[in-house]
C-alpha cells in the first residue's frame, strides 16, 4: 500500500547525496557535481547540491542553474535583442569565456537558493508527493530529528505510488 | 575547442534512446514506459518525461510527473482541495482517512485515458546545429531540464541540461 510506506524507505541517504559547506567555491561545487554524475550514473542525476553551515545545519540548495548563473552572470541578463534571438547572446559577449574562471572562485553562498520545503523521514509518500507538487520542486530534503537524513525525489515517489496502476492484478489499496 | 563552439548534436541523446509514444497511448502505458526505462541498467540517464507524437511523427507535447499525476489522480493537483489534504496547519498533516482516499483503485480506471488529455505543450525546442550556449540560454529561460532537438523539422533527440552543464564547466576545472 503506497500510502503506508515512509519517506525514509525511498530517500537517497545524505552520505550518498552531494553536499558541501557554504564556504566552498563554485569551482569545488562544479567538481563535486561532475564527480557525482559519474559515480551515480543510471541511479540519479545530481541536479542539486545541499549546502550546510559549520554546525551541519542545512542553509541552502544549489542547482545547476544557480551554478551556471554564478559562473556567467551576464548570461541571464536579457536584452530585447537577445530575447528575440538567443544566438545573439554569443556575439554580444564573451559568454563562458576567461571571466568565468574568476567567478568560479566565489563562494556557493552567494548564488545558492533557500530551502523551500522539507519532509520528515516518517511522513507518508503521499504527503511528500503533495508537498513537492505544491511547492513545485523536483526533490526535497528529508529531516530526521532536526537533521537532514537524505533527499527524496519526485520521480521516486511517483514510481512508488503509481506501481499499483501498472500491476496486472488488482492490488489491495486502502 | 571552446565550449561556445560545441554544438547541440554533439551532446544529443537520439530519440531512439528516449521514451516517446503516440498520443493515443494511455497514461498507464506512459507510466509503464518510464518505469521500464528507470529499471533498465543500460540506461545512463533516467528519463523524467515522455515525448508525445502524432501519426506523422510530429511532436505534440510531453508528459512529465505532474501530467501523469493529473492523469491518475485529478483531485490531487486541484488547489481548492489542498486544505482537505493538508489540513489547516501543515505541521498537523498525518496519515489519516483523507490520504486513504487518494491513489486508490479508481486510479486504474483514470489511467486508461489517452495521454493527449493530460499532456503539456512543448515550451521550446533547439536545432541540432545550434551551439550548446544557445541551448543553455533557452533552457534556463524556459526552466527546462531537457529540450527536444530538431533536425530537418523532425525531432532527432533530446538535450539534457546536465550534459550542457558538463560542457560549459570543463574550462573551470582546467585551471
Amino acid at each position: 500500500m503506497p500510502y503506508k510506506k515512509k519517506v525514509r524507505e525511498v530517500m537517497i541517504p545524505l552520505q550518498d547525496y552531494p553536499h558541501i559547506p557554504h564556504w566552498f567555491t563554485l569551482r569545488q561545487a562544479v567538481a563535486l557535481v561532475r564527480e557525482s554524475a559519474i559515480k551515480y550514473a543510471g541511479q540519479f542525476e545530481p541536479r542539486t547540491v545541499l549546502v550546510f553551515n559549520e554546525k551541519y545545519q542545512i542553509v541552502g540548495i544549489l542547482t545547476l542553474r544557480d551554478i551556471l548563473k554564478g559562473l556567467e552572470p551576464a548570461f541571464l541578463k536579457e536584452s530585447e535583442l537577445v530575447k528575440a534571438d538567443p544566438a545573439l547572446a554569443l556575439v554580444m559577449g564573451d559568454l563562458f569565456g576567461p571571466g568565468m574562471e574568476k567567478q568560479a572562485e566565489n563562494p556557493v553562498s552567494t548564488v545558492m537558493g533557500p530551502i523551500k520545503v522539507t519532509v520528515k523521514a516518517d511522513d507518508s509518500l503521499v504527503k511528500a508527493l503533495f508537498l513537492m507538487v505544491k511547492e513545485n520542486v523536483g526533490m526535497m530534503p528529508v529531516m530526521d530529528d532536526h537533521r537532514v537524513a537524505g533527499m527524496v525525489r519526485l520521480t521516486d515517489l511517483f514510481l512508488e505510488i503509481s506501481q499499483a496502476i501498472i500491476e496486472k492484478t488488482t492490488p489491495q489499496l486502502g | 575547442m571552446q565550449p561556445t563552439e560545441r554544438l547541440v548534436k554533439d551532446i544529443m541523446i537520439p530519440l531512439t534512446d528516449y521514451p516517446h509514444i503516440p498520443y493515443w497511448f494511455s497514461v498507464r502505458e506512459a507510466i509503464a514506459m518510464i518505469k521500464a526505462a528507470a529499471a533498465d541498467p543500460e540506461k545512463k540517464a533516467l528519463p523524467y518525461l515522455v515525448l508525445v507524437f502524432d501519426e506523422k511523427y510530429q511532436l505534440l507535447g510531453h508528459l512529465g510527473i505532474k501530467e501523469m499525476l493529473q492523469g491518475i489522480e485529478p483531485r490531487f493537483l486541484k488547489t481548492k482541495e489542498a486544505p482537505r489534504f493538508m489540513g489547516p496547519e501543515a505541521v498537523d498533516l498525518t496519515l489519516g482517512t483523507l490520504w486513504k482516499d487518494l491513489f486508490t483503485k479508481r486510479c486504474k480506471e483514470e489511467a486508461k485515458k489517452p495521454v493527449k488529455e493530460v499532456m503539456a505543450p512543448i515550451r521550446a525546442t533547439i536545432n541540432a546545429s545550434d551551439s550548446i550556449v544557445k541551448a543553455a540560454y533557452v533552457m534556463l529561460h524556459t526552466d527546462s531540464w531537457i529540450i527536444p532537438v530538431m533536425e530537418d523539422k523532425k525531432v532527432a533527440g533530446i538535450a539534457r541540461l546536465m550534459d550542457i552543464f558538463k560542457e560549459l564547466t570543463t574550462q573551470v576545472l582546467e585551471v
